[in-house]
């Protein structure tokens, strides 16, 4: 039996790993305005997230100022594959 | 989380599966280059099987192939710069199995189209390349506004029982 993710299941994270699986990378900016939610409480879910290895944050200049992109890894592909199981298999338990 | 995943309910997981989906839907509907510039690149391209299909001794449609071609790429291009000004940088490759396969599929599709049109033509379906043109420019539409960055996104559920 696949097991739910901790670090995947909080609300936001879903969320924002969720919608890095839809590109290559994503901006800072994109996913706050997203999520409704500020700089600092943005910052901490994807600290959180780049320490497990899910994400990763690059900095780079671009059309004249500094952006921050953040990218799903492949590990964090494999836990967001992993956790939707676990998520179907509770569904399909409950049946 | 092997403690909290007895806690969590069917409803709670079901919630939470919706919520991906719903995420991702909000993304590509919202953060997605003007429909123009999807119908500027399904019709270049439908040019290009048109043109590739009655094409005879390099006469005018090979010019309408090539045109097709710059239309095409002048397109794509501008789609990749809009979605990266949104803020969304786009995969080359797909990275999930069923976009690979979604991807691949397509490929096949618009491969036989290219050179079916022709063929049929040369073998006395006067209106092929016009039907090929067509089924190519409408499957691009089509897929470029179902999937506009390249990835398969699920189909939204509305049971939520």
């Amino acid at each position: 039996m696949t097991t739910l993710n901790a670090t995947i299941h909080a609300p936001n994270r879903l969320q924002i790993c969720a919608i890095l699986a839809t590109s290559a990378e994503l901006e800072f900016k994109l996913i706050r305005e997203h999520l409704g939610v500020s700089d600092s409480v943005l910052s901490k879910h994807l600290k959180v997230l780049e320490e497990s290895g899910y994400i990763q944050l690059k900095k780079r200049a671009e059309f004249g100022r500094s952006r921050t992109w953040v990218a799903l890894t492949l590990e964090g592909r494999k836990a967001l594959s992993s956790h939707v199981n676990a998520l179907k298999e509770i569904i399909a338990a409950a049946v | 989380m092997t403690n909290e995943q007895n806690t969590v309910s069917r409803k709670e997981a079901s919630e939470a599966l919706d919520s991906i989906v719903t995420n991702k839907h909000r993304l590509i509907e919202t953060q997605r280059p003007p429909i123009l510039l999807t119908l500027l690149a399904s019709i270049s391209y439908a040019a290009i099987i048109f043109g590739y299909g009655m094409t005879e001794h390099e006469n005018l449609w090979a010019l309408a192939m090539w045109l097709g071609g710059l239309g095409f790429a002048i397109s794509v291009g501008l789609y990749y710069y809009t979605y990266r000004v949104l803020g969304v940088k786009l995969n080359i490759i797909p990275k999930s199995s069923t976009s690979i396969w979604l991807n691949l599929i397509t490929g096949l599709v618009f491969a036989v189209l290219l050179i079916g049109g022709r063929e049929l033509r040369l073998t006395g379906f006067e209106y092929a390349p016009h039907l090929a043109a067509l089924l190519a420019g409408i499957i691009l539409f089509t897929s470029l506004k179902k999937y506009p960055t390249g990835e398969y996104v699920e189909e939204k559920n509305n049971d939520n029982s």
